[in-house]
């Protein structure tokens, strides 16, 4: 399907009264966690997901993909106001957005950072549109053998996740595949460590999620509650206008560039994204002494990146089918959830659901930026929720959602039991993403290995005899070891 | 005494922190880890020649990322081992409010079987009452206002648009 045919496709799916509703409420629910400090995307989505089980499957992830859109759009607001990003990427808004609000400056820098989250998510959504298919038709000459290395890849990238941690992310996404074989053996169909009838179709993703990315966030938030709120007294008056740009055209384009290719590299994320595209402007700035004390160029850098990295990460999601950061495995929950396969094939049976994507974000973005603008007053109310409310509604939504997706109270004891391994793990430095990003791609893993080794007659020689599956397969060595081989290497400086 | 100087009291002798040593933190955690590996290996076992798809079986791939599992664990562990020995340890993990932890944990493990046995509106009243006193919801009308608004919430969104049967 041509874009244009593609995108009239996603316009009729989206124009209706039902579809327009979902696109405000997953912004204002985006917006909600976004503004939050303490709430994630991820947290956001995997909370909201039960509640997409009564909805069509347009409705359902268009909402769920501008939550996730939403959420660091808005991130900017808390890191601004009270120097509490929202969103972990929003921390590089805070290097110059923060030190801009204590000069007096606070109305500029919420319109800086506002105006060029819209300009930077929407040279992305058209670099989206313009890439994503073409990586969905290279993909469809994929076989086993490839699909296989590409899951290992994926998996790979998880050393990208780990923010320093490598050794303690592997034992976190190893943990997440061995749990991933308990049910039944997706090739013989036989039983394997099923110890509770319930599991018999193995653990239950949504349950898992939630207890992975939500409860144990609660409990994160118990351990805040007794903590002194931080207020903000005064509402600040924001212009809305965007001549505040006008000094930055070469940053907004270079930002927003480097936004959408970070994302799309799985992994990366909007935080290293917003990282890169921070230390670039600051390097080819006149004034890059003054980043980091209240600089608007840094707000610029930063917001561009970390939105526009939200549809890079969109694009091997729909395209290939794999995930690059939590809320992208959490997005491939929701279409599984819908009956949807995602990777190549999705253009090809359900195409109006990648392009009602897209166009929902195009869509998207004037709501968002209009939200922004004038919904300041509410936003710094957000900002003040006592955590103990906040937690306390947390914690009962997912055992509420848990519950809805088998109707079973066993489920709610998965996801207390994943809350708590989620939470006791933080402690010890693993992230939960590695863990999810292996219950994705486990199955797409074992299942193509053992697909590509049928074919070949036990042959291993198939993983590297196939030149995409060899391309893909030395890319995720060099990904996993890089980390290993920069500390050896700095060893080997300061031992010098 | 005013209720400025009892809030204060309260504060002082509220545990705020729990430290355990991340040592011995890694070793127990790396330890359930590898029984939890261990019990994978010996129920592979039970995967007999039927579940054969070729060369490979059902066990395979479990007893391979159960193997690949324990060596990264003992790697893991090693460093941890050696600063123990050495009497050489690094920053102490920290619990922070542990009272209000450990009483939201209990609360989240009692709740399934709670609500097995009262069913979901009478344990859930109860479920947040204590959960809202745990996380530090004091004031009555918030507590009251948290309680009716989110039975009111589970009710319309759950129980009558997505049918959870509460």
């Amino acid at each position: 399907m041509d874009i244009l045919t593609g995108m009239m496709t996603g316009f009729s799916a989206i124009l209706s009264l039902k579809v327009l509703f979902f696109i405000f409420i997953g912004i204002l629910l985006g917006y909600f966690v976004g503004a939050l400090p303490g709430l994630t995307s991820s947290m956001g989505m995997a909370l909201l997901i039960p509640f997409t089980f009564a909805m069509d499957a347009v409705p359902a992830m268009i909402m769920l993909v501008l939550i996730y859109s939403a959420a660091d759009y808005a991130a900017g607001i808390p890191a601004i106001l009270v120097n509490a990003p929202g969103q972990p990427a929003a921390a590089v808004t805070a290097f110059d957005g923060y030190p801009m609000r204590r000069q007096g400056e606070t109305g500029k820098a919420l319109t800086l950072s506002i105006t060029s989250s819209g300009i930077g998510s929407l040279i992305a959504v058209i670099f989206l549109i313009a890439t994503a298919e073409v990586m969905a038709d290279f993909a469809l000459a994929f076989g086993p053998a490839e699909y296989f290395s590409l899951a290992v890849l994926g998996l790979s990238l998880i050393s990208a996740l780990s923010m320093g941690f490598v050794l303690r992310s592997i034992i976190g996404m190893l943990f997440g595949l061995l749990i991933l074989t308990i049910g039944i053996d997706p090739a013989s169909g036989a039983e394997r460590f099923v110890f509770h009838i319930e599991l018999l179709e193995g653990i239950p993703f949504l349950p898992a999620l939630i207890g992975l990315f939500a409860l144990s966030e609660v409990f994160y938030m118990l351990e805040e509650v007794f903590d002194p709120p931080k207020p903000v007294e005064d509402i600040p008056k924001i212009t809305g206008s965007f001549s505040y740009l006008r000094p930055y055209p070469k940053t907004v384009l270079r930002g927003s560039v480097i936004g959408y290719f970070i994302g799309v590299i799985p992994g990366a994320g909007s935080s290293i994204a917003s990282l890169v595209s921070y230390g670039m402007a600051k390097r080819a700035s006149k004034k890059g002494d003054t980043f980091g004390t209240g600089n608007p160029e840094g707000v610029v850098a930063s917001e561009t990146a970390n939105n526009a990295s939200v549809c890079g990460a969109l694009a091997p999601l729909l395209a290939l089918g794999i995930p690059g950061s939590a809320s992208t495995a959490i997005l491939i929950g929701g279409l599984t959830i819908q009956g949807l396969q995602p990777g190549p094939l999705l253009f090809q049976n359900n195409p109006e659901i990648p392009y009602s994507i897209f166009t929902s974000l195009v869509l998207g973005i004037p709501i968002m930026m209009i939200l922004g603008l004038f919904g300041v007053r509410m936003w710094i109310k957000v900002t003040s929720i006592p955590k103990g409310i906040v937690a306390s509604v947390v914690g009962g939504i997912s055992i509420l959602g848990a519950y809805a997706s088998t109707n079973s109270e066993f489920t709610i004891g998965i996801t207390v039991f994943f809350g708590i391994v989620g939470y006791l793990f933080r402690k010890m430095d693993i992230n939960p993403a590695p863990i999810v990003l292996a219950l994705v791609l486990g199955v797409m893993m074992e299942t193509n290995f053992r697909r590509a080794m049928l074919m070949s007659g036990d042959d291993l020689m198939i993983f590297v005899i196939k030149p995409i599956s060899l391309v893909l397969l030395v890319i995720s060595v060099i990904v996993l070891f890089l980390p290993f081989l920069q500390k050896l290497i700095r060893w080997k400086k300061v031992k010098q | 005494m005013t209720v400025r100087d009892v809030m204060q009291k309260e504060n002082k002798s509220r545990l705020d922190s729990v430290r355990l040593s991340s040592e011995w933190y890694d070793l127990i955690f790396c330890l359930l880890l590898i029984g939890m590996s261990v019990w994978f290996l010996i129920k592979s076992r039970e995967l007999g020649a039927e579940t054969n798809t070729g060369a490979i079986n059902a066990a395979t791939f479990p007893v391979t990322i159960a193997i690949i599992l324990i060596i990264s664990v003992i790697i893991l562990a090693l460093p941890s081992m050696k600063r123990i020995l050495q009497h050489n340890p690094a920053q102490p993990i920290t619990f922070r409010q542990p009272v209000s932890v450990v009483l939201g944990l209990v609360l989240f493990a009692v709740f399934p079987i709670a609500m097995k046995t009262f069913g979901y509106y009478p344990a859930a009243t109860v479920w947040l009452l204590f959960f809202g006193l745990a996380a530090g919801v004091r004031k009555p009308l918030q507590l009251g206002g948290l309680i009716i608004g989110f039975l009111l919430f589970a009710w319309v969104v759950f129980q009558k648009f997505l049918g959870t049967p509460l």
